[in-house]
């Protein structure tokens, strides 16, 4: 039944081909070559950089024991040993010197790191953390509680064309009281968004690190994080804030104690990952571990199922007008606008003791 | 005597703790984390599913159609019926909306067939797959490509037929 695919394609009028998402070609695995002798040159070959997507090469700092000093920041990834024995006119002195080199290239999933971008669920996401630890305390002011002096007769009495007031606390004078109920327990706008609506944040966020070039990969979390950030900072950036990612709340002592008096370099675990964290720091540090962990849950969260959640049962269109013909004041109450803003409030004391 | 003593004793005690309420729901519902299919087994299975094919990045297409979750190529039906008032924006009208799809006439609503997670060149593939669907059914069939929704919409119930065309590409 399926005709050839030249047959097709024969029949087809010339189309515009615009490339969309970073998915779209498939191109065979091309030949890695990194041919910088200065630091410069990385910038002028990244147009014709030859990495495919989804990968990301990891630098870490090695100990090298050459002879003559190392003067090149960026090596090739075969180290000729005929260059490092070069003979120099001094003595030769063996020199143990830190260098910043790439160990090699990783392997990032696309459904992360090159995922479609979703505006509306970073703006839900964020949204959302400003407001669902907050709570409203705010109450209206009894006639005590205005600034105005109470028994203070402004005018004596009657013949001054004015009404006769005791004072000016009362509800009819600006800045005065109000009539309603004074105080009212507090109302928390705590709520919860859609699992899906957050994973899909993260993962844009996570996406925008990486294509925008503000993601790197360290073979070993340490103090080499600071000397490997500022060989990689090649637009000479001042002030770059770092976000570094650890699988744990345990993170390696050295590290700790280093970070401590660090000001831009912030420890995080996977667990305190938020949208609002990577945008708000510069840089997105990580460690191969903390990567296979990172896009382990986030993979799961991707591709779960859970059945309850398949099917949803909307809220009936005509709740609203039955609502309003039962109660007739009572649904214009502030107290009374929906369930968790409702004015009966239970406090800590009365929930069970266990769930 | 009935006490709140006494009570506080009764929601602590260990038959409570150790009753879960979820136990005849937990036997029923399925895994959360959904398995990868059997590869060892002939293909098409026969309820007719087929996986990607190992040299399909050989081949070289313009256009990718990934798999969903559940390993299969996301092929969803409708029947558009027509929009009345928009409730996003006004709930005035919810009752009346309500009325309205209530006695619409079912056979204005327009058939229509979705296939998601297209990424590529969508225009090529939706130029394809509307020729592919004229020769079979003679009819003419309408195609719109969504870049940002990374979706391919059809006009017609032709689901079985672009899998079947999907299939034999290699997606």
């Amino acid at each position: 039944m399926l005709k050839s695919a030249d047959k097709i394609r024969a029949r087809l009028a010339s189309s515009n081909i615009v490339w969309t998402s970073a998915s779209g070609s498939r191109p065979g695995k091309k030949p890695f070559k990194l041919d910088v002798k200065r630091s410069d040159d990385l910038l002028r070959q990244s147009s014709q950089s030859s990495y495919s997507p989804e990968t990301i090469p990891v630098h870490g700092v090695t100990v090298l024991e050459s002879k003559s000093p190392v003067e090149d920041l960026f090596e090739t990834l075969e180290i000729d040993d005929s260059e490092s024995e070069k003979q120099t006119s001094l003595s030769e002195v063996t020199k143990i010197s830190k260098e910043v080199l790439q160990e090699g290239i990783a392997q990032l999933h696309p459904k992360i790191w090159t995922a479609v971008v979703d505006q509306q669920a970073i703006h839900e996401t964020l949204e959302w953390q400003n407001t669902y630890k907050t709570v409203d305390m705010s109450f209206e002011q009894s006639r005590m509680e205005t600034g105005n002096k109470r028994w203070a007769k402004p005018w004596g009495g009657s013949g001054h064309g004015y009404e006769r007031v005791r004072d000016k606390t009362g509800p009819y004078f600006k800045g005065g009281a109000f009539t309603d109920e004074p105080r009212r327990p507090f109302i928390s706008n705590f709520h919860m968004i859609d699992r899906v609506t957050r994973v899909k944040a993260l993962v844009s966020c996570l996406t925008l690190k990486f294509l925008q070039g503000d993601m790197i990969l360290v073979s070993n979390l340490s103090n080499s994080i600071d000397s490997i950030s500022k060989k990689l900072n090649i637009k000479r950036e001042p002030e770059m804030s770092y976000l570094v990612l650890n699988k744990d709340n345990n993170y390696p002592i050295p590290l700790e104690n280093w970070i401590r008096s660090k000001k831009y370099y912030n420890l995080f675990p996977v667990e305190g990952l938020n949208a609002k964290s990577l945008l708000k720091y510069d840089k997105l540090i990580l460690d191969l571990e903390t990567l296979e962990y990172l896009e382990k849950r986030l993979l799961f969260e991707i591709e779960r199922f859970d059945l309850l959640e398949s099917h949803d049962e909307p809220e009936h269109p005509l709740l609203n007008s039955y609502w309003s013909s039962i109660m007739t004041s009572w649904k214009d109450e502030k107290f009374n606008q929906g369930g968790y803003r409702s004015g009966h409030h239970r406090f800590y004391k009365d929930w069970p003791q266990s769930f | 005597m009935l006490r709140a003593s006494n009570i506080r004793k009764l929601a602590s005690s260990a038959q409570v703790k150790n009753i879960n309420p979820w136990k005849f729901v937990e036997d029923i519902l399925p895994p959360i984390q959904i398995p990868t299919p059997d590869m060892n087994q002939k293909f098409p299975t026969p309820t007719g599913w087929q996986p990607p094919s190992p040299d399909l990045q050989t081949f070289d297409y313009p256009y990718f159609v990934e798999r969903n979750r559940f390993h299969e190529l996301d092929l969803v039906e409708e029947e558009r019926s027509t929009e009345f008032f928009d409730l996003n924006y006004d709930n005035r009208y919810q009752d009346k909306h309500d009325i309205a799809l209530r006695r619409r006439n079912p056979s204005d609503d327009m058939p229509v067939t979705h296939l998601y997670n297209c990424s590529g060149d969508i225009f090529q593939l939706r130029n394809e797959i509307c020729a592919y669907l004229e020769e079979i059914s003679g009819e003419p069939v309408a195609g719109q490509a969504d870049e940002p929704e990374a979706r391919i919409t059809v006009t017609g119930k032709y689901s079985d037929f672009i899998r079947d065309f999907l299939y034999d590409k290699g997606f």
